[in-house]
């Protein structure tokens, strides 16, 4: 590299000043720098700010949310439904909420986490500190949930999360028996959601009970792999045995060596939790490789309406998986009494759902400003954290996305939502679309019909 | 104008103006220490993630910037330096202590990874550095004990929220402060002018009796240390690492590599002015999803395109100013003892013509 004499150099004195004014100008930026998460938040904010509380005492009451979610990244398939749903939630509170006969604005701070884990928990942070939020929403994957319920747990914020299996909050995050969840509720099946409703779908058929798991090396996979809080108690006592390949990395390209061992092993059901891709090059190799099960609960990768037709040669056709929700699940919304069936209608009327299809992860988030909106309710103060989160230890209520039941719970802070068992199926005008083949423990659902094995 | 003759020339290190440069160093960095008797605690805890981007990026600087060694594995010490933290605390220490202790450890560990990765040179050691890193977070996550592909949070942790964001502050800023003054001192060392030699022409360095690959290792074990320090401080943060994929991301290195080429390469001011400017960014933009990385990207092939030398390169260029004086000249010296009739008594070189002591002149 070649430095180019300067033109001409400059005597000292004026050098020094040039020093001292960059470094100035350093100093400065730094501390330009501060305000600016400030900016793009509300002039409520400032209010609020100044006195370094929870932003309670004034003129203006103003309950501010924060909502992290991944709008962007690899994790988008949970969020695509969010601008329709937070429409919805912001035109529900624009007349504020009235607790004990006052009547407070509520500010919602949405903000995107890109997917990455690092993120979720800077924005955390940074809306407890700077935007002082009084409740911390955040949702979908523990890599979203844990970072945000790290921050609120250490810095003492009402923190309410969802769409995450709440073994991997609890146990991944650090908490159990002995650390519990002191500021933090949690809603979402766990590992039983899968392990205890997909033997009931297995049962319908004949095979030989082998289970082949695909359970990768992440957040998700460690919790199923758990040999005591784990997936592998729950299918045993039904009768079940679970051959496990080991578990391999996100993004494999090759799972030969995964799918000889299925075939050694003979086994005939699939199951796991890999993600969207992984589950798609899994599914095709196995096609190419002669791997031919009965039957395959696959969580996770085909949560989402996409994963299934972009599976060649439509093998997707008969995979099945755990369900929370869908058009015929008998919920409905707290806040107007809205259907299942009505908000798939409403949404794909609504411009935000142009283009979309309706998937089973919106409703839960929406569900969670939901729950808020009670628990904020009962708390009798909104700025009192202590209340809040003792408020929503007691709810029990049906949302649109189920019945949040913290009084019940696993675990102190979680509740759990049941699950049914979905099946993919192509109709005849060449759509994809699933329906019920068992109701697990859903509560009055109805069945569509039998699960079907799977055709090769 | 006198010219350059051997034995009546010295060399200028800049001395007057590194005084100055302490003096103000020290305000500054004392002032920061203060600030959060000043501002509010949430207020000062943003300014960690700025300190570690600018502690990351003048590592990747000093890496590659000044040693001549384009490494995409930095991220192999972060994710070490995070995962350091669960070691040391596990082992009774506090997780402060943990972070300092560990980066220790972890510059040995890079000091025999060095041996790996010293045999290969240009890109294929961006290539390995690269393996190396992932084959660290291969290794890291089958430990049960760190959490394997769960990530982990730190369990032992001061209580009170107010205190731990001030002591993950002070931590950032300490460890900032002594990347910098490590980095300065480093530079305006002999080992300094070995390496700008380096940077300049390794081969030529070689000739000249420069010992390069023990200025790499130092550099290159310096430089992971750093990292490591960066992690601890982002695992401090996080109150642990939430997903071993995101600490080991070779995305670190993609940001590193634009902090330092957005703000100017081969100087210790650019990486500041780089992270700075992505700090700023991201806070500002960072929630206008996929178009926030558009913008990036276009700023980044913007300066490569336009301003080679980053921005710092073309301010410099521009005002010929620096604020970290690691450079030298050579000015001559006057002498009674020669005849001197064209130039009586010229003390200080006239500015304008001073040609000679101009293009002598190297800055860092």
């Amino acid at each position: 590299m070649t430095y180019p004499a300067p033109f001409r150099s400059l005597a000292s004195g004026r050098r020094r000043a040039v020093v001292i004014a960059a470094s100035a100008s350093v100093a400065f930026a730094l501390a330009a720098c501060t305000p600016a998460g400030v900016d793009d938040a509300d002039p409520s904010d400032s209010a609020a700010g100044g006195d370094g509380g929870s932003g309670g005492d004034g003129a203006t009451e103003t309950i501010t949310i924060g909502y992290i979610a991944p709008a962007t990244g690899t994790l988008t398939g949970f969020t695509d439904g969010d601008p329709y749903m937070l429409s919805v939630v912001r035109e529900q509170f624009a007349d504020g909420i009235t607790i004990d006969g006052t009547t407070y604005a509520v500010e919602i701070i949405d903000r995107d986490s890109g997917s990455d884990a690092a993120k979720a928990g800077e924005l955390a942070q940074e809306l407890i500190t700077e935007e002082q939020v009084d409740l911390l929403m955040a949702t979908s994957t523990p890599e979203t949930v844990n970072p945000v319920v790290a921050q609120c747990e250490a810095h003492g914020t009402p923190c309410l999360t969802a769409n995450a299996p709440w073994q991997a909050v609890v146990f991944g995050g650090g908490f159990g028996p002995d650390k519990p969840l002191e500021w933090t509720h949690h809603f979402f099946f766990g590992i039983e959601g899968f392990g205890d409703v997909d033997p009931l779908a297995w049962d319908q058929v004949e095979t030989n009970k082998k289970v082949g798991v695909l359970w990768p090396n992440d957040s998700d996979g460690g919790a199923f792999r758990d040999p005591d809080t784990g997936y592998t108690p729950l299918v045993e006592a039904h009768g079940y045995t679970v051959v496990d390949p080991g578990a391999y990395e996100n993004g494999t390209a090759d799972f030969t060596s995964i799918i000889q061992t299925f075939k050694d092993e003979g086994v005939e059901i699939i199951s796991g939790i890999p993600i969207p891709p992984d589950f798609v090059t899994f599914w095709t190799q196995a096609a190419q490789q002669g791997f031919e099960p009965k039957v395959a609960t696959v969580g996770k990768a085909l949560f989402f309406p996409t994963t299934v037709p972009s599976i060649p040669d439509d093998l997707g056709e008969g995979l099945a998986f755990a369900t929370w929700w869908g058009p015929t699940f008998p919920y409905e919304s707290s806040f107007d009494g809205t259907t299942p069936q009505e908000w798939i209608d409403d949404f794909s009327a609504s411009p935000e759902g142009e283009g979309l299809v309706w998937n089973q992860a919106t409703p839960l988030n929406g569900a969670l400003f939901e729950v808020a909106k009670v628990g904020l309710e009962a708390s009798g103060d909104p700025f009192d954290k202590e209340a809040l989160v003792a408020a929503f230890d007691d709810i029990n209520m049906m949302t649109l996305g189920g019945q949040i039941d913290f009084t019940s719970g696993p675990f102190p802070g979680i509740a759990t939502i049941p699950t049914a068992m979905g099946q993919w199926e192509k109709t005849d005008d060449g759509e994809w679309e699933w329906v019920v083949v068992d109701a697990g423990t859903v509560p009055d659902l109805p069945v569509d019909r039998p699960l079907e094995l799977l055709e090769w | 104008m006198e010219p350059l003759v051997p034995g009546q020339v010295r060399v200028d290190r800049l001395r007057r103006r590194m005084i100055t440069v302490q003096i103000i160093g020290a305000g500054v960095i004392v002032a920061l220490a203060m600030a959060p008797y000043v501002f509010e605690p949430a207020v000062t805890s943003q300014w960690i993630k700025l300190f570690y981007l600018i502690t990351l990026a003048t590592a990747w600087n000093l890496l590659a910037g000044f040693a001549g060694m384009v490494s995409v594995g930095q991220q192999a010490y972060i994710g070490l330096g995070a995962y350091g933290v669960f070691v040391f605390n596990d082992l009774g220490l506090d997780p402060y202590s943990s972070a300092l202790v560990a980066s220790v450890a972890i510059g040995v560990i890079a000091f025999a990874l060095s041996f790996v990765a010293f045999r290969l040179r240009g890109g294929y050691f961006a290539i390995g550095t690269w393996v190396i890193a992932e084959a660290v977070r291969q290794i890291v996550i089958r430990f049960d004990s760190l959490g394997a592909g769960r990530g982990r949070g730190i369990e032992d942790y001061t209580a009170d929220p107010v205190m731990r964001n001030l002591f993950t502050y002070w931590l950032a800023l300490g460890i900032l402060t002594a990347t910098l003054i490590g980095s300065l001192f480093l530079l305006r060392s002999c080992m300094g002018v070995a390496l700008q030699s380096i940077r300049d022409n390794e081969l030529a360095a070689r000739a000249l009796g420069v010992d390069v690959s023990r200025a790499k290792r130092i550099v290159f074990v310096l430089a992971a240390v750093m990292a490591a320090l960066a992690g601890s401080v982002i695992c401090l943060q996080q109150i642990g690492v939430q997903s071993p994929s995101q600490i080991f991301s070779v995305s670190f290195s993609a940001f590193m590599i634009f902090m330092v080429l957005i703000g100017g390469i081969g100087t210790l001011e650019g990486p500041i002015l780089g992270a700075i400017i992505y700090y700023v960014m991201d806070l500002w933009f960072s929630q206008m999803g996929l178009w926030y990385l558009v913008v990036l990207g276009v700023l980044a092939i913007a300066v490569t395109l336009f301003l080679p030398q980053g921005i710092w390169g073309a301010l410099r260029a521009r005002f010929d100013i620096t604020l970290f004086p690691v450079g030298h000249r050579v000015v001559a010296v006057p002498h009674p003892a020669a005849p001197a009739p064209a130039a009586p008594a010229v003390r200080a070189p006239d500015p304008q013509n001073d040609t000679t002591a101009a293009s002598a002149t190297t800055e860092g």
